[in-house]
């Protein structure tokens, strides 16, 4: 499923039509024009019906200063996104439930995610939230590192901890069970501590413009 | 690698052991999601099944659109613990293979002992060169499922490896050498 974030600067203004449908527009034209499969479905329960399109796509904006559109966009498998979870940890579960949590996630995922994945972890904001961090974590670079300090460890410690529970590529055993852990995070209310960890597989396509 | 004509017959069948890698040549079937779904629903009215299951291959992949010019669009493996819940009854009626990627219940497992099947895995991501082993590509059922559809491919040497043989070996288990 087409996955895309707008962040688009305040001193710009779109003329000529509704921004939303452009952007279905462009996942539309893309997946018919490079024969891609169409993966959506109407209805999520009861009609299911292929929309033919490969719309509508999941569409993010935010609004930031300046005058420039960043567009960035990911084709979603779902073997992975199935093995994705969330979980609201207490305060007292520390970093050690963070890591705990990431770890028991990549173990359930297994092969059926397609190693070598890439992991992409949220922690705080709200349940939504952490969510959305989630997935913000997943088109960031596999070669960049965490500005802050604390977390940066965190993503090593947890890709080295994976990369020794023996899984493998394609689930065949093996040293290289993640290529990356990626960590977003936002502060958050006193009473919690939510990680969501969204799975993607090997392949992790994605892809930035600056307009 | 060891090279496969299909069917698959039961003596191909109790000699495979996960871990092997195999190349098959011959009919499999596509089936997902959707298509298991609507075999359920056949099965449950008591209609017939659009193939006879005997001795086939159920390849659970749903392909891209097929590029002017070729045979067949990208057709990698989907996961297959998604289809779980529908194997064992096919398997029972003489399913004698499937081709996926991932873990399988216990109850597929048992069915798979049971029927001496056997469960194939084949490399995700890799859907663009499985795509170039379908050398014949035809729609049998339920068209409106698009990619879902469930369709009947000539494949020739096409990569698998055993994930969970007849004996019940498997290739995912932790303990497997």
């Amino acid at each position: 499923m087409a996955v895309v974030w707008l962040t688009i600067g305040q001193d710009v203004h779109f003329t000529g039509g509704s921004l939303k449908a452009a952007v279905n527009k462009g996942v539309e034209e893309a997946y018919q024009g490079s024969y891609l499969r169409n993966s959506v479905v109407s209805d999520p329960v009861f009609e299911r019906k292929n929309t033919l399109t490969n719309t509508p796509a999941v569409i993010y904006t935010e609004i930031v200063e300046g005058d420039q559109v960043v567009i960035e966009c990911a084709a979603k498998g779902f073997g992975s996104e199935n093995c994705s979870r969330i979980k609201m940890c207490k305060p007292a579960e520390g970093v050690e439930g963070v890591r705990d949590f990431i770890l028991e996630t990549v173990k359930l995922a297994g092969p059926n995610a397609c190693p070598p994945m890439v992991v992409g972890v949220g922690v705080g904001g709200t349940m939504d939230y952490a969510a959305y961090l989630a997935k913000r974590a997943l088109v960031r670079p596999l070669d960049s590192e965490n500005e802050n300090e604390q977390y940066r460890q965190l993503e090593r410690e947890c890709l080295e901890q994976i990369n020794q529970l023996n899984i493998g590529p394609m689930g065949l055993k093996g040293r290289t069970t993640a290529l990356k852990v990626n960590i977003e995070w936002f502060p958050t209310h006193i009473a919690g501590m939510p990680v969501a960890v969204n799975i993607n597989c090997h392949v992790t396509r994605h892809k930035k413009v600056v307009l | 690698m060891k090279k496969i004509q299909l069917p698959l017959t039961m003596e191909d069948r109790r000699s495979l052991r996960a871990g092997e890698q195999v190349l098959l040549s011959g009919v499999i079937y596509t089936a997902r999601d959707a298509a298991h779904k609507r075999m359920k629903e056949l099965l449950d009215a008591g209609a017939p099944l659009p193939f006879d299951l005997k001795d086939q291959i159920i390849y659970y992949v749903g392909p891209t659109q097929t590029p002017p010019g070729m045979t067949f669009g990208s057709a990698g493996p989907t996961t297959a613990t998604r289809m779980d819940v529908y194997t064992p009854q096919l398997l029972d009626l003489g399913l004698a293979g499937m081709i996926g990627k991932g873990k399988r219940s216990d109850a597929v497992k048992q069915a798979i002992i049971r029927n001496q099947a056997v469960y194939f895995a084949a490399v995700g991501g890799a859907g663009a060169l499985l795509g170039l082993r379908v050398k014949k590509a035809e729609t049998i059922a339920f068209e409106d499922l698009q990619s879902e559809a469930i369709r009947r491919l000539e494949v020739e040497d096409f990569p698998v490896f055993v994930c969970f043989d007849s004996q019940g070996n498997d290739l995912y288990a932790e303990d497997f050498e």
